[in-house]
């Protein structure tokens, strides 16, 4: 590169840089800069706008796709590729534009040899090239046939978090209103169903009420059930930056391990897998004991309940259920020191402002709901709620959970709008938006009341035709690859490869192996389309570059199945050439359907989004209406203005309401901390195993084991052992274990570390290589209400299998060992 | 190549040990500077994302720069010469790793 085109591409970096950091570009230049020579600093003047063309024809707006934070880029593209990414210094949610390692490496994704580029059929147990026309063709046979001989049901549907709204939405459409089937799911159940099935019975509603703007409001953090720092990098640093600027503000960690997260905190809180609720138990005992509970937001805003919540009980009953959580007796359950809970009981309850994060590590266990229901227990007897600061808030682990599978409600017993498919005004009034009647394939002509099964029954019921006793026959997977994330893999490696499995990604995985046909798809920057974050915040990704020759949008490939299966006139945008037009029409048949939910996104029409460099969270009536940061608040939240409109009654006089429930109240629940199936350690199996996030990875490796940054830092997964279990175990770092469990086993190195507890250990679950998929260890025990698997919880025994080996291979599967899935 | 353009956000008395520090690497220029609230943007060089990192090491490790953030990157080579080598861009390994901060 020639020395002025360089120093114009810096000039141009630089001053999005200066405006990101709030400096002029009239600001003072280093005279003396440490340069390499004079004439390579940046020209001063040079202008922004020349230096901009220089270095890209244009800047496109985006969401990252590499974790579930959903910060706000800008793509780069110069010559129709991709050459720049920048931080977009607007957005609400990477607060000036800063970004992290895994999205400023997003490009290497899009441009990587092994993206797949021609459809896949196995012919003959190999899985062989063919043209878009005859995979389509073999899956419309199949499917029809598949309805015809097993009925309607026979044929599910599995997406994803990273799918478009309007990719979930014409999905679901076509499942639940043209096939009249509801068996459909999405990998969010794996992660946050938990975390819908809290707030739902909580609050009667989905989603939290508050927003990341919420992180520089509070005056007390409680981070539980949640690695921050790794698997949410961007608001981590939100959180950490407010915390030097603010040292008073306190943070407190509640983890079975130390993480990187702890380090920024004024309070770790250990606990033992699986027992964190007594420690909640325990916190509002305390609260309570000590006259810190506010008594006004109780009296006005509190439903005490027993049981599912239809029962309701007293404040003094609640005061009687957890008398027996003394600090002591939490301390003797969790391994929580006593003199911790008492800190973080009067932290949380007298901060002014306590905002709760949480993730996977509350949301992925058999007492799930219960968890979350116990932190919202907290917020509402300590009136943090519905002020700035305060609030429960679930992160989500992916980028469009919320937005794309939550609101359009793409899970098997839900509808657009995150409302119950068994619920009838709501089916009645989906089915007449969509025109069922006229158009479903199914005889019935309605929406099947029943809902479909969650993924794990989905996956335990998919196999092939010579299997009675397995009613799903084929399925749909997009954007997720089940092989590698399903709970207990033995058992369900056979059935995607038994069943008819259609894939569709971007590279080979562990579940295109075992696939009858796969489909490659296009890449987020290469086709566009909405995605909504935790915050309810829906932003658009525009198309930026063409994608990749051979390659195809999944709502492309939505409206293929769609036409082919006799829904052309059902999915009205399945006729349309153009990508963007299809997403704009998908988009706005989705945001009709939902207008008038609490969810309603009316007001951003695909116009807005195109123009709103910070996109609109929910609830949005109106083109000029801003979006809400608050929900339940007179004032800040518009279901107020109109309640009737939603389906709610709200008394005129009421500042604050919780509408998702008829009384306006939030259920406190009493939810007794004893894990109900979480496994046990016995003698034979005497560990607990927790499996988690490393900052440099995401998901099962797919994208970020193929970008070599990412993948030296972490090549390998590997089991990290308390330094004392070392020792009895006579293990020294790197030896080579294998980790077992009733279910299967995993070898692997290991890490001697002192930041988890005795008798706990922990394995990263990114890592390809058969021998290291720990959900070949972990337990599918399911939450009785959520469904969401246990993967924080397992019992396992270790035992050394060898000194220390080369096994930092950063592991893939390629395009050649398509047909040999040997899983070893 | 790769360059960066990042944020250091450092402790307004030790305005001259930033300058030494940032001195002692060639591949780093100020562009703008907050002297009086401790700001300053600087574009980086670097052959790869390894370079950049090594560099936040370095800088990270200093008690007075209270943080080093990446705003934007531009890699237009680095997409050409994967796509006509069809190799993603690597680092050196030869190199030790160092795992990178958190903050
Ligand atoms: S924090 Fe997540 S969304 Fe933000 S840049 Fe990093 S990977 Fe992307």
């Amino acid at each position: 590169m020639d020395i002025s085109r360089r120093n114009l591409i810096k000039s141009t970096l630089a001053a999005s840089a200066a405006a990101a950091a709030g400096l002029s570009l009239g600001c003072k230049k280093k005279e003396a800069a440490p340069t390499t020579a004079a004439t390579e600093t940046p020209a001063a003047t040079t202008t922004a706008a020349s230096a901009s063309t220089v270095a890209v024809d244009k800047w496109v707006k985006g969401v990252c796709r590499m974790c579930g934070t959903g910060c706000s880029i800008y793509v780069g593209v110069k010559d129709g590729k991709m050459v720049a990414i920048k931080g977009n210094v607007d957005s609400k949610t990477n607060t000036k534009g800063f970004l992290c390692i895994k999205g400023m490496n997003i490009w290497k994704v899009a441009y990587h040899p092994d993206r797949l580029t021609t459809p896949l059929i196995r012919k003959n147990g190999k899985l062989e090239p063919a043209t878009w026309d005859e995979a389509l063709t073999l899956i419309e046979t199949k499917f029809k046939e598949f309805h015809k001989k097993y009925g309607y049901d026979s044929v599910a549907y599995y997406g994803s978090g990273q799918c478009t709204t309007e990719e979930s939405y014409t999905f679901n459409k076509i499942w639940k209103g043209g096939f009249g089937s509801n068996m459909m799911d999405g990998n969010p159940r794996l992660c946050m169903a938990s975390a819908v099935a809290g707030y739902l019975s909580s609050f009667g509603s989905d989603e939290p009420a508050g927003a990341y703007e919420d992180i520089e409001n509070a005056k007390c953090i409680f981070i539980t059930g949640s690695n921050t720092s790794e698997a949410h990098p961007i608001l981590f640093r939100r959180i950490s930056s407010y915390k030097r600027q603010n040292p008073d503000v306190k943070i407190i960690v509640c983890e079975p391990r130390k993480t990187q997260t702890s380090k920024i905190a004024d309070l770790w809180m250990p606990s033992l897998p699986g027992t964190d609720l007594a420690i909640f138990n325990g916190m509002a005992r305390e609260i309570i004991k000590n006259d810190w509970h506010d008594k006004e937001f109780i009296a006005r805003h509190a439903r005490f309940t027993q049981g599912d919540g239809t029962e309701a009980s007293t404040f003094d009953e609640y005061i009687k259920f957890i008398e027996k959580y003394t600090p002591e007796y939490v301390e003797k359950v969790t391994g929580c020191p006593a003199a911790s809970v008492k800190q973080a009981a009067e932290w949380f309850a007298k901060s002014g402002a306590t905002l709760s994060l949480w993730c996977m590590g509350l949301n992925q266990r058999s007492n799930g709901v219960w968890a979350n229901n116990l932190i919202h227990n907290l917020h509402v007897i300590t009136g943090n709620i519905g002020k700035p600061g305060a609030d429960p808030f679930s992160l989500t682990g992916q980028p469009n959970a919320c937005g794309g599978v939550r609101e359009t409600g793409s899970l098997a017993h839900l509808l657009p709008g995150c409302r119950p498919v068994a619920v009838e005004p709501w089916r009645k009034y989906v089915e007449s938006y969509w025109k069922v009647a006229e158009h479903s394939i199914n005889p019935s002509k309605a929406i099947n009341p029943k809902p479909g099964f969650p993924a794990v029954k989905l996956f335990s019921s998919l196999g092939g035709e010579n299997e009675a006793d397995k009613p799903v026959k084929a399925i749909l997977i997009s954007t997720t690859n089940p092989a590698q994330t399903l709970p207990n893999l033995n058992k369900f490696v056979p059935n995607i490869k038994n069943a008819f499995t259609v894939v569709i990604d971007i590279f080979p995985t562990r579940t295109a192996q075992l696939a009858s046909v796969v489909l490659p798809a296009s890449f987020l920057y290469e086709k566009g389309g909405v995605y909504g974050c935790s915050e309810r915040r829906s932003f658009l990704t525009q198309k930026a570059i063409e994608p990749l020759e051979g390659t195809k949008a999944d709502l492309w490939i939505a409206c293929q199945i769609a036409k082919r299966m006799g829904l052309e006139k059902f999915i009205a945008w399945s006729n349309e050439e153009d990508i963007v037009k299809m997403a704009e029409m998908a988009w706005n048949d989705y945001i009709g359907c939902t207008a008038n939910t609490e969810k309603t996104l009316a007001g951003a029409t695909y116009k807005r989004l195109m123009e709103s460099t910070t996109g609109v969270q929910w609830p949005c009536p109106s083109e000029d209406h801003p979006g809400t940061y608050k929900r339940y608040v007179r004032g800040m939240d518009p279901v107020f203005d109109d309640p009737k409109k939603y389906g709610y009654e709200i008394p005129e006089d009421a500042d604050m309401f919780f509408y998702g429930r008829k009384d306006g109240k939030i259920n406190v629940f009493m939810r007794d901390a004893e894990p109900k199936a979480s496994e046990k350690i016995s003698k034979e199996y005497p560990f607990l195993m927790t499996t988690g996030r490393v900052i440099e990875q995401w998901h099962t490796g797919t994208m970020t084991m193929r970008i070599p940054e990412t993948a030296a830092a972490h090549p390998n997964s590997y089991i990290e052992i308390h330094v004392n279990d070392a020792k009895k175990l006579g293990l020294s770092q790197g030896d080579m274990v294998k980790v077992e469990s009733v279910r299967g086993e995993n070898v692997l190195p290991v890490r001697v570390v002192n930041m988890t507890l005795e008798g706990v250990c922990f394995v990263p679950m990114h890592d390809q290589k058969g021998a290291r998929m720990v959900n070949f260890i972990c337990n599918d025990v399911v939450d009785a209400t959520s469904g969401e698997p246990d993967y924080k919880v397992s019992a396992v025994k270790i035992t050394k299998v060898s000194g220390p080996q080369k096994v930092d291979d950063k592991f893939v599967v390629t395009k050649s060992e398509l047909d040999s899935p040997t899983f070893s | 190549m790769i360059i960066a353009a990042s944020i250091l956000y450092f402790q307004e008395d030790h305005y001259d040990d930033l300058i030494k520090l940032i001195n002692q690497h060639k591949n780093i220029e100020i562009t703008n500077e907050d002297k009086e609230n401790g700001k300053m943007v600087v574009t980086i060089e670097a052959e790869n994302n390894k370079d950049i990192e090594d560099l936040e090491e370095i800088f990270h490790n200093c008690d007075f720069i209270i943080d080093f953030t990446h705003h934007a990157f531009y890699f237009g080579d680095e997409v050409e010469k994967a796509e006509t080598t069809g190799i993603i861009p690597d680092f050196d390994i030869k190199k030790p790793f160092t795992k990178k901060k958190i903050l």
